[in-house]
C-alpha cells in the first residue's frame, strides 16, 4: 500500500520536474518572469485529453501535438508581451493564465467547464497498457530524462549563453549583435512545449482533468519549486519539485479535515517561499544571483 | 434602457470596491515602487474579521468596523516590516519582492481557509428595500457602499493635499532621496503609507461583506482587479485609480450584456493586457512608456 | 568616410540633447569626441548604436543608412561599443562575457540540439580567440572568474576586450580610461594604437584631455548638442569657442 503511495508521489514529482525545468529555461536562464506558466500546462492537458477522447488519437501522437499547441500559445503570449519589463511582464503573464483558466471554465461545449473531462485513456504501446502505477512511473521518468537532457544541452551551448546574457543585461546583448527578442521568444516557446508535455502526462495519469488543477495558485507553486530548488539549475528544478511535493506529506498523518490539510499545506508553501526569498534567494542549487541595482 | 441603467448602477457599486482597493494599492506602489499583492489578503481578512465581530461576537456594526480597521492597518504595517523591509535591504530586483508578496497573500488566504473553513459566510443583514432610480433598483446597502467609498476618497484627498504628513508622503513618492535630504523620515512615511493603504483595503472588505457573501478566495480576484484598475487609471496617480476602479466596474458589468457572465473576470484581464501593451501608463498616468516597455 | 552624422536631432522630454549635429569619422582613424558634461556625446553613441532613434537626421555607416536600424543589426554591420558605466554581465564569467560577442552556429537552438560535435569544436576555437583578446589586456588568468568578482580596473579592461572580441570595424569607446591608473592608461593607449594598425576605426569619448590629445589625430568638440569645432588636437586646444564651452566664459587668446 505504502509503496503505491510513494510511487504516486514520485510520478507527481516527475511531472512537476518537467514543469519546473521548462519554466527554468524561460525564467531562470532567460530572466522572463513568467508566473503564468500553468496556462501551458493546462493547454497541454486539455489538448491531449480531447485528442485522445474525441478524435481517438493514440497517446504518443497526442502528447507531441499537445506540446506543439502549448508552444503555439507560447508564441501568442510572447509576441505582444515580451517588450514589457520586469514586473509588468509578470502581470501580463498572470493575466494570460487567468484568461486561459477562464476559457477552460466557460467554453463548456469544448471543455465541459467545471465538470471537467473524465475517462482519459491510459497510454498504450503495442497492446501494452500503461495502467499500473509502476509502468506509468517509468513512462514519466523517461520524459523527465528527455526534458532534462534537451534543456541541458540547449543551456550548455552558445544558445544558452545568450539566454543568460539576455537575463543579465538585454541592452548590452543587443549591442553585441544578438536579436534578443528572438531568443526570448524561443525560450518561452520551448518552455511552453515541455509544459504542454507535462500536461499531457498529467491528464493520462489522473484520467480526469478540470480547470481547478490549472489555477494561478498552481502557477505560484511551480514558481516556488523553482525558487526553492535554485534558479538556472536543472538539477535544482528537480530538487525543488521533490521538496515541495514531499514536504507537506506528513500533514496527512494529522487527523484533520481535508480542507484544513489543504490550507496548512498552502501555508507551508507560502512560509517556505518567503523564508527562502529572504534568506537564500538563489535557492538551494542555484547560481548566485546578485542583482546589480 | 432600464437594463443599461441597472448595469451602470451595478458597475458603480463594483467600481467603488475596485477603486478603494486600487487606491490603496496605488498609494503603496507610489511610495515603495512595489506591487503589493498581499493587499488582497488584507482585504479578504478584513471581511472575515468584520464577519467575526458582527456575527460571531455580535458587536454592533460601527464597533466592528473600527476594530477591523485597526487590526487591518496594523497587519499591513507588520507585513512591510517583517517581509518587505528585509528584502529592501538586500537590494533585489522586482521578482523576489513580487513573489514574497504573493507568498504573503497565499499565507493570508490559507489562514482564512484554515480558521473559517471553505463555506461561504454572510453578515446576515436583512435584505433592505431598493429605491428606484432611472429605471434601475439600488438598495440601501448599495447606497451606503457608494457613500462610504466616496467619503474615503475625499478624506484621502484632503490628507494628501492639506496635511503636512500627506505632503511629505507625496514628496517621498516623487523622489525619495530628495525627500529624505529635506528631513522627511522615509521609514515613518512608509509605515503610514501601508497603514492608510491597508485601511482602504479594510474598508473595501467590510463594504463588500454588507453586499455579498464571503469566501476565502475572494482576495485574489479583488486584488487582481484592483491593480488592473490602478493600471487603467495610470500608476503614479491616486485620483486616477479611483477613476480606473469605476471604469473597470462599469465596463465589466456592461460587458456581461454581450458575453456569457462566466467570462466577467476575464474581461478585466483582457483590459489589463490591452492597457499594458498599448497604453501602459494608463489613462492619466505619469510613468513614461520606456519605463514599462523597453 | 566610414561614419557620417548628418543633421542629427534628438530631444528627451522637450530638452534637446542633440541639436543639428554634423560630423564625419574617417576610416582607420582614432577620433576623439569631447565636450562638457551634457554636450550630447553619449547620446550620439546611443543614436549610432540604435539604442534610441533620432527625431531628425541620418547616420550613414560604410555607405549604409543605419539611422533607424535595430541595435543588433547595427552591431552585426560592424559597430561595437563600450559603456561609460561598465556594463558587464555580472553573473557570467569573463570568458562567457566575451563569448557573447562571437557569432557561432551554436546560437541556433536546432544546431544546439543536433550538432553537438560541430558546436564543441567551434566553441573551442572561439574560446581560444577570446583568450587572445584577454591576453591583449593582460587578463587571461581571470577567464573563469565571475565578472562581479573583478576590480574596477579589471572590469574596464574586460569591457574593452569584449568590445574587441566582436571584431567590429568601428569601435565606440565611452570613457575608456576614466578612473584608470596611469600604468593602465598607457596600456590602453598602446592597445588603441595597435588596433589602428590592424585597420580599425575608433571613436572615443573622453574627459582626460591629455589622453585625447596624445592618442587622437582628429578631435570633435561638442557643446549643447552640436559640434562646435573639428580639427587636429593642436587646433582644438587653441580654439576660443572650445575654451568658452568648457570654461563658460569668453576667453581672450
Amino acid at each position: 500500500m505504502i509503496e503505491n503511495y510513494l510511487i504516486h508521489l514520485l510520478i507527481l514529482v516527475g511531472i512537476y520536474s518537467i514543469l519546473v525545468i521548462s519554466l527554468n529555461l524561460a525564467m531562470g536562464f532567460t530572466g522572463l518572469l513568467n508566473i503564468g506558466h500553468v496556462a501551458f500546462y493546462g493547454i497541454g492537458a486539455y489538448t491531449s485529453a480531447l485528442l485522445t477522447l474525441n478524435l481517438h488519437f493514440p497517446f504518443w501522437i497526442a502528447i507531441i501535438i499537445s506540446g506543439i499547441i502549448a508552444s503555439l500559445f507560447g508564441l501568442i503570449l510572447a509576441a505582444p508581451t515580451l517588450k514589457l519589463k520586469g514586473d509588468y511582464l509578470a502581470l501580463a503573464t498572470l493575466g494570460f493564465a487567468i484568461i486561459i483558466e477562464s476559457i477552460f471554465k466557460n467554453w463548456t461545449s469544448l471543455t465541459r467547464g467545471p465538470l471537467g473531462i473524465p475517462g482519459i485513456p491510459h497510454p498504450s504501446l503495442f497492446g501494452f497498457e500503461f495502467s499500473s502505477l509502476f509502468s506509468y512511473l517509468i513512462l514519466v521518468i523517461i520524459f523527465v530524462l528527455i526534458t532534462y537532457f534537451v534543456i541541458e544541452r540547449l543551456v550548455k551551448a552558445p544558445f544558452g549563453n545568450i539566454l543568460k546574457a539576455v537575463r543579465e543585461d538585454e541592452m548590452v546583448t543587443k549591442t553585441l549583435g544578438k536579436n534578443t527578442f528572438k531568443y526570448k521568444t524561443l525560450a518561452l516557446v520551448i518552455s511552453a512545449f515541455f509544459a504542454g508535455i507535462a500536461g499531457s502526462l498529467y491528464a493520462h495519469y489522473i484520467t480526469f482533468i478540470d480547470p481547478s488543477s490549472f489555477s494561478v495558485l498552481e502557477s505560484i507553486l511551480i514558481v516556488s519549486m523553482l525558487i526553492v530548488g535554485g534558479t538556472a539549475s536543472n538539477k535544482g528544478a528537480i530538487l525543488g519539485a521533490l521538496i515541495l511535493i514531499l514536504l507537506p506529506e506528513p500533514l496527512r498523518f494529522l487527523s484533520l479535515p481535508s480542507s484544513m490539510i489543504g490550507a496548512l499545506r498552502q501555508m507551508i508553501y507560502a512560509v517556505l517561499l518567503i523564508l527562502l526569498i529572504i534568506k537564500r534567494p538563489q535557492g538551494i542549487l542555484g547560481e548566485f544571483r546578485e542583482n546589480v541595482a | 434602457m432600464a437594463i443599461i441603467t441597472q448595469l451602470l448602477v451595478n458597475g458603480l457599486i463594483a467600481g467603488s470596491i475596485y477603486a478603494l482597493i486600487a487606491t490603496g494599492f496605488s498609494l503603496i506602489y507610489n511610495v515603495k515602487k512595489l506591487f503589493h499583492i498581499a493587499h488582497g489578503g488584507i482585504y479578504a481578512l478584513s471581511a472575515f474579521l468584520a464577519y467575526t465581530f458582527i456575527v460571531l461576537f455580535k458587536l454592533n456594526f460601527i464597533l466592528s468596523f473600527i476594530l477591523t480597521l485597526i487590526i487591518a492597518t496594523l497587519l499591513g504595517v507588520l507585513i512591510d516590516l517583517l517581509i518587505y523591509k528585509p528584502l529592501r535591504k538586500q537590494k533585489h530586483n522586482e521578482l523576489p519582492l513580487l513573489l514574497a508578496s504573493f507568498g504573503t497573500f497565499i499565507f493570508l488566504e490559507s489562514f482564512i481557509l484554515l480558521i473559517f473553513g471553505a463555506d461561504v459566510k454572510t453578515f446576515n443583514f436583512h435584505i433592505t428595500k431598493g429605491y428606484e432610480f432611472l429605471g434601475a433598483i439600488i438598495t440601501k446597502t448599495q447606497i451606503i457602499i457608494l457613500i462610504v467609498a466616496v467619503i474615503s476618497f475625499i478624506l484621502l484627498q484632503l490628507f494628501l493635499k492639506k496635511t503636512t504628513l500627506g505632503k511629505a508622503l507625496r514628496a517621498v513618492s516623487d523622489n525619495k532621496e530628495i525627500a529624505s535630504t529635506l528631513g522627511i523620515n522615509t521609514e515613518k512615511i512608509t509605515m503610514i503609507t501601508f497603514a492608510i493603504g491597508s485601511a482602504l483595503a479594510a474598508v473595501a472588505g467590510i463594504l463588500i461583506g454588507i453586499e455579498q457573501n464571503l469566501e476565502p478566495s475572494m482576495g485574489f480576484m479583488a486584488i487582481l482587479k484592483g491593480f488592473t484598475a490602478a493600471i487603467i487609471g495610470g500608476l503614479g496617480n491616486i485620483q486616477a485609480s479611483v477613476l480606473g476602479g469605476f471604469f473597470l466596474g462599469i465596463i465589466e458589468n456592461l460587458g456581461i450584456w454581450f458575453l456569457p457572465s462566466g467570462y466577467k473576470d476575464a474581461i478585466a484581464f483582457v483590459i489589463l493586457i490591452l492597457f499594458l501593451l498599448y497604453r501602459p501608463y494608463g489613462l492619466f498616468g505619469m510613468k513614461t512608456r520606456e519605463e514599462i516597455a523597453g | 568616410m566610414l561614419l557620417k552624422i548628418k543633421n542629427l536631432n534628438k530631444s528627451f522630454d522637450g530638452i534637446k540633447a542633440v541639436n543639428k549635429c554634423n560630423f564625419d569619422v574617417r576610416e582607420n582613424s582614432i577620433t576623439g569626441l569631447i565636450g562638457p558634461n551634457g554636450a550630447g556625446k553619449t547620446t550620439i553613441f546611443n543614436l549610432i548604436t540604435g539604442l534610441t532613434s533620432p527625431d531628425k537626421g541620418e547616420i550613414i555607416f560604410e555607405g549604409t543608412d543605419i539611422t533607424n536600424l535595430q541595435s543588433y543589426k547595427i552591431s552585426n554591420l560592424g559597430i561595437a561599443r563600450t559603456f561609460q558605466l561598465i556594463r558587464l554581465l555580472p553573473n557570467l564569467t569573463v570568458m562567457e562575457n566575451l563569448l557573447v560577442a562571437k557569432k557561432q552556429s551554436g546560437e541556433n537552438f536546432l544546431a544546439a540540439l543536433f550538432k553537438k560535435k560541430k558546436i564543441k569544436e567551434e566553441l573551442k576555437i572561439n574560446k581560444e580567440r577570446c583568450l587572445e583578446f584577454l591576453k591583449l589586456v593582460g587578463l587571461e588568468e581571470h577567464a573563469n572568474k565571475l565578472a562581479i568578482n573583478l576590480s574596477y580596473g579589471q572590469r574596464k579592461l574586460v569591457e574593452l576586450a569584449r568590445c574587441l572580441a566582436t571584431e567590429a570595424d568601428l569601435l565606440l569607446l565611452d570613457e575608456p580610461v576614466a578612473g584608470v591608473n596611469p600604468v593602465m592608461r598607457e596600456k590602453i593607449k598602446k592597445i588603441l594604437l595597435k588596433l589602428k594598425e590592424q585597420g580599425k576605426t575608433i571613436l572615443i569619448i573622453e574627459h582626460d584631455m591629455k589622453f585625447v590629445m596624445n592618442v587622437c589625430e582628429t578631435v570633435i568638440v561638442m557643446d549643447e548638442g552640436q559640434e562646435i569645432a573639428i580639427g587636429n588636437p593642436e587646433k582644438i586646444q587653441n580654439n576660443s569657442r572650445v575654451l568658452e564651452a568648457y570654461l563658460g566664459e569668453k576667453v581672450k587668446i
